[in-house]
Order: structure tokens, then C-alpha cells, then sequence
């Protein structure tokens, strides 16, 4: 009867929860659908008069490479991803396991690369990628975004809680250090992986100002640097601003939700030795 | 081995076929988004494009926000900034200063020079030296709901005191009195300026070595925009930066905004459920003289380019020999052409709107080109503007801070003088 | 090769790749930022070396000052509210049962959208006469200033960040969670022990590393708040929502003077690096 009881607040709690999460979103939608007049009448509508679609298709009219640009983004997330995913992973495991003089200080100077800000970096970047021949190339959006501590910062404090009785077997056994990693290690390291991936893909699917200064024609652009083209400084609709919002979401969103399944079941199916 | 040979052949054969294509000259032309105006210079960069096969202009749009602030700085500092892009007046000023853009004097013709409309030309010319060309020409009113101006007997005001008690009457539960720009912002500034012109003051000298906010009219001009938001007859925040007219005053928002003559095509494109009528803005006192302010994006040359011939001749050319000023300007009925001749052809489409005829014959006269003043004059303006409106500070307290702190920039201040003669 | 030499070569080689790649894309980049701070460069033409000028004038603008307290004012809300919604949304999803994956979803999906998008909701909704206000009447309170008011506007940024953020360290939290071996419970279990008594003497000891990750990144991300603060208010009114990396972002990029701004960004780097630094120390006492 207790159970049932705490299961039901829980259940109620979950709820009022989410729909304070949703409510926002909402009004994203909403104020896509709403026709121009309507979006700022007194006092809001939360159900729209009528269903403008308009703004919707006047995206796609005014953007026809935005299917270019979906294509441009899913293949920069995905590359880094892939790749920032191992290289953090063998990074991290160094850091956390490997002995070697000068570790300490290395994991510090990793970690203190978390505290620049953003903005300072962007034109130093700029000049530096330009050197390498990289501007307006998908090697000058790719290769800057795979170094992040942030990655690396997570799997250390996975990794320095790994019980050592599984390296230590393995070792017994005649295993090189590397293979300790690529053998053990990493095979362990699946939920942790799922939830990086999905933030590393979503870091960059929305990334927004270092795209801005790469990409120089319009074929590169990735979708939150095309979709901010919306916005001029005489024609603002906020149907259209809201919309165009939306499609730039719905593509994250769904990715999400594919991943998430796959992040979810990896992640309940963890905890070392069951 | 053989197919690997073959491969690296092709490759070579493409290589050159492609390299000598490369006989053309190609030129990048920079500019920020602006979806409604883009395809029309798209089609005139194409026009350009196809009848001058060997210098190719790749036009170029970049997002709004970061067009000035980050996109621009970014690529001159790494050496590779646009050959041609637009400027607004106060960052001809900043390039100028550097010594970044191309004089382009000796590449426009005496005619062409006297067909621009002297105000506009004054814009990109700073002390006597012709640096860029201008476009359009954008002066600011303030537009009016007719219908709600009818419900409450309201007429247009003529002073300060008549504007303030139109907004205190037209603010209601419903809506809001007057929408002015509360954002810390260029575009804030601009549209306070002859709000501050029109209170019979100036920001400094025009040989730029005094600095004179330190007056009744500045002062009366921060109280202003001061009690507009702290009485409540302005919204103190607004959807979208208040040069959208659509978000804001065409939504209901309010039964005023100050806004510029761009606002004509987007009321025209979606047209609110009102009637809508614009007046220019009144001066402090009835008997005082009225000001407005016109902005406009100009033409400029990167003085680095490999191609300063080709580049200020796409630039002459664009300006002086298309229609592009008519279809940008008159045709969309929402600026003024930089060129006498245009905007003559133009005056019965500009009389036929009601809007436009307003602008044209009461705002454009009394309309003073943007201040070029450096970022840091701006500053100063900004923080006494927004310190009254949100920080408790005295319109007094506050001319007086930015006088002190523009006199103090104008004491070391050693670039150019920005002041239109 | 000996045993040790193979692990320190190993060692080296792993994380070599990002060391080399932070190095040129980050450290090296920060450096020329440091570098502009001796500076005054407007943005365009050339540099002019002016020295410590404008470390200098840090410490004689008000704005500067201000601009710290109101990160500071920012931060000390934001990292322990953050830690605890999403501590508690993680125990409340963390075990499989009917529809929790949706829930899951829900709390993540903010994470899913862009800072930017997720900013412009909130504005929309912070409107004068917008949803929230609307809301507040219903509920008998009168329409208030929101985004126009100081503290309010501060208030607003606070939810913005959480409701972006808060999915985000719960899925953290669930990682670390599930990494709890259920043999602790059981034994707990079996003892008798109450369930705050696990969660207190199991879970919280437990979870310390990822604890300290959550503490130092949302210490660094309430720091280095940047796109909601640019959306929601430009750092107004008058400097009330304006953090020390949005000062310097201001009079870089939209004053020009990138030279102060990088002197701000250094300072703004410092700090951060003492204040996780603490975070670390409090959080390792007694560890190795």
C-alpha cells in the first residue's frame, strides 16, 4: 500500500516535472503556428486561432540548401564524434591509470583548457586554420572541434574508479598496456560512451560561432549558421524566427531519441559484474 | 602501378585545366543577411557576373549580429578580409582610422559625384576624401496606429510634452504609449539622436574637441527616454530589436514606435490590423527646429585587395549603371536612393504612398546623416541613455559622466575627425 | 623493454593526439589572446602596444567589478540548484520502470536544442505581455518588469540555464548511479538501513568523482555563459545580467577594444582556474 502510494507521487512528481519542461516548447511551436498578428496578442493564446503552416514552408522556399546543410552538419558531428570519442578515451585512460612523470601536471593543463573563454580564442583560431589552409573547408570545421577536456575530464573520473583487479588479471596474462585498454578497458566504457556521443554530436550539430568564421559560402554553412541568415536587420517575422527554431530542433531531437534508446539500455545494463 | 599512374594523370590534366581556368580575377563581396534584400542584389551580382566573364564577384551574406563584430574583424585579421563590403558610417570611421579602405576618388566620375544627394554623399567622405559609395538613405519617424489615435482624440504631437502625454493616454492595459530601443546598441543610439538634435543639443563640437552632453538639451533628451520607461509608457523590453516593426508595433504591442522608412515594405508585405500613419519626431519646444537622422549601408573597398581597379569599378558600376538603386529603393517603396536622379525618377511612386510621401517631403529635410562617432563616444552614450532608463541614474548624473568620459576620449583622441562638413 | 618504460610510453602516446590538438586550437590560441591583452587593436589595421594599460584599468571600472559579482551572484545559485535538480531528477529516472524512458526524453530534450533557440523561448515568453505575465495574473499577481528589472532579468538567466542544463547532468548522474554496485544496497538492505541512510552513507560517497565533474563543469559553464545571456537581455538593463565573459565579449566585439577584452578573458581565466582549484581540494580531501 506504501509502495503504491510512493509510486504514484513519484509518478506525480515525474509529471508536474515534465510538463515544466515541455511548456516551453510549447510556446516554440506554438508561436510557429500562430498567424503574425496573433503571436503577441493580450493576453496569449495558448491554442492557436488557426494553423499557419506558412511559416514553415517559407523556410525551405527562402533556404533551399537546407538539406545541403543538414548534409554538412550530420557529417561534421558524426567524424567528430567518432574520433574525439577514442582519442579522449585513450587520453583519459593515460591520465587515469598509466604511470609517468609529468601526468599530474598534464591533467591540470587538460583541465585548465575548460576555463578559456570561448570568445577570446575564436580570431587567434581563425588566423591559425587560415595558416593550415583550412578556411571554408570541412578539415578547418572538423579538426578544432575534436580536442575538448571536456570529454577527457569525464571518462578520468570513470576511469580512476575502475575496480583494478580486471587490468591486474590481465596484465598477469602477458597483456600490454595498451592492450589492457583496447581489450578491457574500452569494451567496459559503453555507457559512458553512449553519453558522450550524444553530446558531443549535439555540441556540434548546434555549434554556431566557430562555424561563422570558417565557412564563406553558402554551401558549406552548417544549419544553426545558415538558419541564423533568417535574421536580417530589417526583417525579422517572429513566426518565421520561431519556426525556422523548430526545424533546426527537430533533427537534433529525433537524433536524440534514437540515441537516447541506445544510451538508456547501455546504461542500465552497466555495473561491473552486474 | 598503371592504374596509379593513370589516376595521378587525370589528376594532373584536371589540375591544370582547372588552375588556367583560373585567368579570371575573382572578388569577394561581403554583406550581411537580409533575406528580403538579397536576391535583389544577387540578381545585379549575376547581371555583373555574366557580362563580365573575367572578374567573377562571389556575393557573400553573413548573419546580421555577427557581421561587424566578429566575422568582419576575424577575417582582416587574418589577412584575408572581402575585396568589396558594406559599411555603416560609424565603422568607416574605425577602417578609415587604419587606413583599410580604398580612396575612391579618382575612380568615380565628376557627374556621378554630383548626382548623389549631398547628404548621402557625405556619409562615406571623411575630411574630404571619398571612401566609399552610398545606398540607400533611411530616415527615422515615428509611426502611429490611426485608429487608436482616433479612439482617444489624440493628435499628432508637436512637442516634447504633447508626446509624452499622446503615450501616457495611449498606454492602456492593452497595449503600450510609444516603443523606443531599449537594448544597449548602434541602433539604439541612432534612433535617440534626433531626439537629442531636436532638444536643440549635440554631443561635441563639430571639430571634435569638446565634448558638449553637458546641457539642458541633453539632459532633457536622457529624461525623455527615461520617463518613457519608468512611467511604464514604454515597454522596457520588446521581442525583437525595435528596427522590426512587425514584432512590435504591428502586433499591438504599442500605439507608437520610432522606427525608419525600411518599415514601409514590411508594413506593406503584412499589413496589421490597423491603419497605420507616421509623423516625424517632434522637437523639445514647438518653436524649436526638427531633426531627424537617415542611416544607409555604403559601398566600400578593402584597400589590401589584389584588384582595387576591378573592385571600385564593380562598386561604380552597381551604384551608377543599373537599375539597382530603383529596384532596391523605389520599387520596395521602403528607402531613398542615394542618387538625385533615382529619387527624382522616383517621386510620383513615392507620392503615390502615403507613408513615403511623409518621409519625403516632411522627415528628409530635417534629416542629419548618422554620427560616425568611435566606439568609444558610443560607449559613453550608451550607458548615461540606458543608466536612466534601467539604472537609477539622474538624466543629470548621467550627461554628466558621459561628457566627462567623451572629454577625456576627445583630449587623446588622434584619428580622423568624423564630423560632416 | 622493462614493464614500466612500455607503460609511460604508452602512456605518452595516448594522449598525445588531444594534447597536440588542445595545444594548437586552445593553449596556443589563449596565448595570442594573452598576447592582444598588452595591446589595444581595434579590430581592424594594426596593434598598438600599450603595455599593462589595460590590466590597469580593470581595477578602476566599476562595470568590471560589477560585472564580477553579478558571475559570482550567478554562480552561487547556479552550481548547487543545478547539482541538486539534477541529482534528483537522475534518482528519479534512474531505475527502469513503465514510461520512464519518456521521461527521460522530456528532461533531456532542452539539452537537444541550441542555446540560442532555447534563449529565444524564453524571451518570447518573458515578454511584458507575454505567457509568463499572463500566467502570473491568473494567479492574482500584477504584471511584472521580467526582463526589464535587474534582479528579475538575473533570476530569468538563472532558469534559462537550469532548464537548459539540468537534463544534461542528470544523464551524468544516471552514468554514475548505475556504476554503484547493487552488492552495497543489498548488504544495506539487509542491515536495515533507511533510504536516506544508503543515499547518505552508499550513494553520495560513491558518487564523489562524478560529483566533482558535475561541481568544476557547471562552476566553468556558469562562468562562461555566453549565448543566453546575448539572447535573452545583451547583458541588461544596464549591466544587471552581465557576467565578466560577456563584459569582455561587449568591448571586443562590440566597442572594438579587443585589446581590454582579452585583458578581461585572462583575468576571467585566472579566476576560474583558482575557484575549480579550491573545488578540487574540498572535494579530494583525504584522497590520493
Amino acid at each position: 500500500m506504501k509502495k503504491q502510494s510512493l509510486t504514484a507521487l513519484k509518478y506525480c512528481l515525474l509529471s508536474v516535472l515534465a510538463g515544466c519542461f515541455l511548456f516551453p516548447l510549447y510556446c516554440m511551436i506554438t508561436a510557429a503556428l500562430k498567424p503574425g498578428s496573433e503571436v503577441f496578442k493580450t493576453p496569449p493564446t495558448l491554442i492557436p486561432s488557426q494553423f499557419v503552416w506558412s511559416n514553415f514552408s517559407r523556410v525551405f522556399t527562402i533556404a533551399p540548401l537546407y538539406p545541403r546543410w543538414v548534409l554538412n552538419t550530420f557529417i561534421v558531428s558524426a567524424v567528430v564524434t567518432v574520433v574525439a570519442l577514442y582519442l579522449h578515451a585513450m587520453a583519459a585512460y593515460s591520465l587515469a591509470r598509466l604511470r609517468y612523470p609529468g601526468r599530474r601536471v598534464i591533467f591540470y593543463l587538460i583541465i585548465s583548457t575548460l576555463m578559456i573563454p570561448v570568445t577570446s580564442v575564436l580570431i587567434p583560431r581563425f588566423v591559425i586554420i587560415r595558416a593550415f589552409g583550412w578556411v571554408n573547408t570541412y578539415w578547418g570545421l572538423i579538426i578544432p572541434a575534436i580536442p575538448h577536456a571536456f570529454g577527457i575530464f569525464f571518462l578520468h573520473q570513470f576511469y580512476i574508479q575502475l575496480p583494478r583487479e580486471l587490468e591486474e588479471a590481465a596484465i598477469i596474462d602477458g597483456c600490454s598496456p595498451a592492450g589492457v585498454f583496447f581489450r578491457i578497458v574500452l569494451p567496459l566504457s559503453r555507457s559512458e560512451f553512449a553519453a558522450l556521443a550524444v553530446f558531443f554530436f549535439l555540441a556540434n550539430w548546434n555549434s554556431y560561432l566557430w562555424p561563422l568564421l570558417v565557412v564563406q559560402t553558402p554551401q558549406l554553412k552548417t544549419l544553426q549558421l545558415g538558419l541564423a541568415g533568417f535574421v536580417g536587420p530589417y526583417d525579422n517575422p517572429w513566426g518565421s524566427l520561431m519556426a525556422a527554431n523548430t526545424i533546426a530542433t527537430i533533427p537534433a531531437l529525433l537524433l536524440f531519441f534514437v540515441l537516447q534508446r541506445q544510451l538508456m539500455s547501455s546504461i542500465t545494463m552497466t555495473g561491473l559484474k552486474g | 602501378m598503371k592504374g596509379l599512374i593513370k589516376l595521378c594523370i587525370s589528376l594532373g590534366i584536371l589540375v591544370f585545366i582547372v588552375g588556367s581556368a583560373q585567368g579570371q580575377i575573382t572578388l569577394s563581396f561581403w554583406k550581411f543577411a537580409a533575406t528580403v534584400d538579397d536576391p535583389i542584389i544577387q540578381k545585379y551580382v549575376d547581371l555583373w557576373n555574366t557580362s563580365h566573364p573575367d572578374i567573377h564577384v562571389d556575393f557573400v551574406t553573413m548573419p546580421w549580429g555577427d557581421y561587424t563584430g566578429l566575422a568582419l574583424p576575424a577575417a582582416f585579421a587574418a589577412g584575408q578580409g572581402p575585396d568589396i563590403f558594406w559599411l555603416s558610417p560609424g565603422d568607416i570611421l574605425r577602417y578609415v582610422n587604419e587606413g583599410m579602405l580604398l580612396p575612391l576618388d579618382g575612380y568615380v566620375t565628376e557627374e556621378e559625384l554630383a548626382d548623389l544627394v549631398p547628404a548621402a554623399r557625405q556619409r562615406p567622405t571623411v575630411e574630404g576624401v571619398l571612401y566609399g559609395l552610398p545606398v540607400e538613405i533611411e530616415p527615422v519617424a515615428i509611426y502611429y496606429n490611426v485608429d487608436l489615435f482616433e479612439k482617444y482624440g489624440i493628435k499628432i504631437p508637436q512637442n516634447w510634452d504633447e508626446l509624452m502625454q499622446a503615450a501616457e493616454k495611449l498606454t492602456t492595459p492593452e497595449h503600450y504609449g510609444l516603443i523606443i530601443e531599449t537594448s544597449p546598441s548602434y541602433y539604439q543610439l541612432f534612433t535617440w539622436y534626433p531626439f537629442l538634435w531636436s532638444a536643440g543639443a549635440d554631443v561635441m563640437t563639430s571639430d571634435w574637441k569638446k565634448a558638449t552632453m553637458d546641457s539642458e538639451g541633453a539632459i532633457a533628451a536622457l529624461k525623455l527616454w527615461g520617463d518613457l520607461i519608468k512611467k511604464g509608457f514604454s515597454p522596457s523590453t520588446t521581442p525583437t530589436a525595435t528596427n522590426d516593426i512587425l514584432s512590435n508595433f504591428a502586433s499591438g504591442l504599442a500605439a507608437m514606435q520610432v522606427c525608419g522608412m525600411w518599415a514601409i515594405a514590411a508594413l506593406t508585405a503584412q499589413p496589421p490590423e490597423f491603419r497605420v500613419g507616421v509623423f516625424p519626431i517632434p522637437p523639445l519646444r514647438a518653436d524649436m527646429p526638427r531633426f531627424s537622422v537617415f542611416g544607409g549601408w555604403n559601398f566600400v573597398v578593402n584597400k589590401q585587395t589584389r584588384h582595387p581597379k576591378e573592385a571600385a569599378e564593380f562598386c561604380r558600376w552597381f551604384i551608377f549603371h543599373t537599375d539597382f538603386l530603383k529596384e532596391f529603393c523605389v520599387d520596395r517603396m521602403s528607402k531613398l536612393p542615394s542618387r538625385l536622379s533615382v529619387l527624382q525618377a522616383g517621386q510620383a511612386a513615392y507620392d503615390a504612398n502615403p507613408l513615403a510621401k511623409v518621409f519625403v517631403e516632411e522627415i528628409l529635410p530635417t534629416a542629419r546623416p548618422e554620427p560616425r562617432y568611435p566606439p568609444e563616444v558610443a560607449k559613453a552614450l550608451m550607458d548615461a541613455l540606458t543608466g536612466v532608463m534601467f539604472g537609477g541614474l539622474s538624466a543629470e548624473e548621467a550627461a554628466k559622466v558621459a561628457n566627462s568620459q567623451i572629454q577625456a576620449f576627445l583630449n587623446t583622441y588622434t584619428g580622423h575627425i568624423g564630423a560632416y562638413r | 623493454m622493462s614493464r614500466k618504460f612500455l607503460e609511460a610510453f604508452t602512456g605518452y602516446i595516448f594522449v598525445l593526439p588531444d594534447l597536440l590538438g588542445l595545444f594548437l586550437f586552445l593553449i596556443f590560441p589563449a596565448f595570442l589572446g594573452l598576447y592582444l591583452g598588452f595591446y589595444e587593436w581595434s579590430g581592424v589595421g594594426s596593434m598598438r602596444y600599450v603595455g599593462l594599460a589595460n590590466f590597469k584599468r580593470m581595477f578602476s571600472d566599476p562595470l568590471f567589478a560589477g560585472s564580477l559579482l553579478t558571475t559570482l551572484k550567478l554562480v552561487a545559485f547556479y552550481v548547487p540548484i543545478n547539482f541538486i535538480i539534477s541529482l534528483l531528477l537522475a534518482l528519479l529516472v534512474q531505475h527502469p520502470s513503465k514510461g520512464v524512458g519518456l521521461y527521460r526524453t522530456i528532461y533531456f530534450a532542452p539539452v537537444a536544442i541550441s542555446a540560442v533557440s532555447i534563449g529565444l523561448i524564453w524571451k518570447f515568453m518573458c515578454q511584458p505581455k507575454g505567457i509568463v505575465n499572463a500566467l502570473l495574473m491568473t494567479i492574482g499577481i500584477q504584471p511584472q518588469p521580467l526582463l526589464g528589472s535587474g534582479s528579475q532579468a538575473l533570476f530569468i538567466l538563472l532558469s534559462t540555464l537550469l532548464y537548459q542544463s539540468a537534463g544534461y547532468y542528470m544523464v551524468i548522474f544516471i552514468a554514475g548511479l548505475n556504476d554503484i554496485p547493487q552488492e552495497f544496497y543489498e548488504a544495506a538492505l539487509v542491515d536495515g538501513a533507511a533510504w536516506f541512510q544508503r543515499f547518505r552513507y552508499i550513494t553520495l560517497p560513491l558518487l564523489k568523482p562524478v560529483s566533482l565533474f558535475v561541481l568544476v563543469m557547471s562552476l566553468l559553464g556558469g562562468f562562461q555563459v555566453f549565448d543566453q545571456i546575448q539572447i535573452l537581455t545583451g547583458g541588461g538593463p544596464y549591466y544587471a545580467t552581465t557576467t565578466t565573459v560577456f563584459y569582455a565579449y561587449r568591448m571586443a566585439f562590440q566597442f572594438y577594444q579587443f585589446g581590454y577584452g582579452s585583458a578581461i578573458n585572462f583575468v576571467v581565466f585566472l579566476i576560474q582556474l583558482l575557484l575549480s582549484f579550491i573545488v578540487f581540494k574540498i572535494m579530494n580531501k583525504g584522497e590520493v
